[in-house]
């Protein structure tokens, strides 16, 4: 598991790789309390590189969505693998975040 | 703090209690429905989980079948898991017989703020049968993988029609329908079945949960639900069970005795 963040002008971008589970959630909660401490939060997370997300790593996502918005900014997802896309489709989560598929797609949205 | 071993022990041992709690909340016994072959299972990942699964039934009413599958696992799941099973419970036994669609919208209402402090959300299936029918109803928030075998078709996953359960503070899932022929198999299941991995992490999968069900169709609800199982514990070997697995199998009789 391995967290890269960097920042694209004011959007925050935070890649995942590896697994998406407690573990990473764990870790990458800290970043986001981090990143949401500067409202509004334009927050772009990169799931390339992620094979594999259960409900601890939806819920980290679905969190930090809510605390984002209510912020008046956003969290939003791009590069979904195959699986991870189809867990998204099936819960119904891919009608409630702003999907793109590429990185930069994603942080044009916010600087735009 | 250092623990100590007495701690622990304690620990454990409030853990057990906790896990027969949660584990006598579940229906002891499957109600007896005409026309329907009924079958259930849940195994927690650690002492107590995030899964549940529920009947609810009174003489000439419809039958009521609710999964849910509160997000991560183990006690702060399992909290979460009683609140939302008691508030389901309440409001699907309200007076006017809420829909499967109204026990979910009202559910969410009650549970948005709960699940929002807690940072969780819960993924939950309603389905709605009226013995001697030929109907089911539902309204699935988020949940998967529901698994529809209609008699002379290969098993469909069932695409949930709302989000889940904490996610906004108003939300709806649409209501859908099955209408029934006889021979039918609707499998409900939480994803740690689907996502079960083994020791050289490859997933256990949705694709190999509908091959199973193609397969197994034509037995009693029992045999598919326990062979569902084994297959995948088979396949995970000595890995250790990441997230609670539950299974409700429902098997609707030959459309003669429907009628």
């Amino acid at each position: 598991m391995e967290i890269r963040l960097r920042s694209v002008d004011t959007v925050k971008v935070l890649a995942i790789s590896g697994s998406f589970d407690s573990d990473t959630a764990r870790v990458a909660r800290l970043w986001l309390d981090d990143a949401l401490g500067s409202p509004p939060a334009y927050v772009v997370v990169n799931l390339k590189e992620v094979p594999f997300i259960d409900s601890t790593g939806l819920s980290f996502l679905v969190q930090g969505m809510k605390r984002s918005r209510e912020q008046q900014g956003d969290l939003r997802l791009c590069s979904l693998q195959p699986a991870v896309r189809m867990v998204f489709e099936l819960t119904r989560l891919d009608r409630v975040f702003e999907i793109f598929i590429e990185e930069e797609d994603a942080v044009q949205t916010f600087l735009n | 703090m250092i623990p100590t071993s007495y701690d622990w022990n304690k620990l454990q041992a409030e853990l057990e209690l906790a896990r027969q709690i949660q584990f006598s909340l579940l229906p002891k016994v499957l109600p007896n429905v005409q026309g329907l072959d009924l079958w259930a299972s849940s195994q927690a990942a650690t002492a107590v989980g995030g899964d549940y699964y529920d009947f609810i039934s009174k003489p000439d009413t419809p039958l009521t079948v609710v999964i849910g599958d509160i997000s991560g696992k183990g006690v702060p799941a399992a909290l979460l898991m009683n609140i939302t099973r008691s508030i389901i419970r309440s409001v699907a036994n309200e007076q006017h017989r809420p829909t499967p669609g109204e026990i979910i919208s009202r559910a969410n209402a009650l549970l948005y703020d709960d699940f929002t402090r807690a940072n969780m959300f819960a993924t939950v299936f309603i389905g709605r049968y009226q013995p001697g029918s030929r109907l089911v109803s539902y309204a699935n928030a988020g949940h998967s993988p529901i698994i529809y075998r209609a008699a002379h078709r290969k098993a469909v996953l069932l695409k949930a029609d709302g989000p889940p359960l904490g996610i906004y503070n108003n939300s709806f899932s649409k209501e859908r329908r099955l209408n029934l022929h006889g021979g039918e198999v609707l499998v409900a299941g939480t994803d740690g079945l689907s996502e079960a991995r083994n020791t050289e992490d490859q997933q256990f999968g949705h694709w190999r949960l509908l091959e199973l069900i193609d397969s197994l169709y034509e037995q009693p609800a029992r045999i598919i639900g326990e062979s569902l199982q084994a297959s995948v514990w088979e396949f995970t070997g000595n890995r250790k069970q990441d997230d609670d697995q539950t299974l409700i199998v429902m098997k609707w009789a030959d459309i003669r005795t429907l009628d």
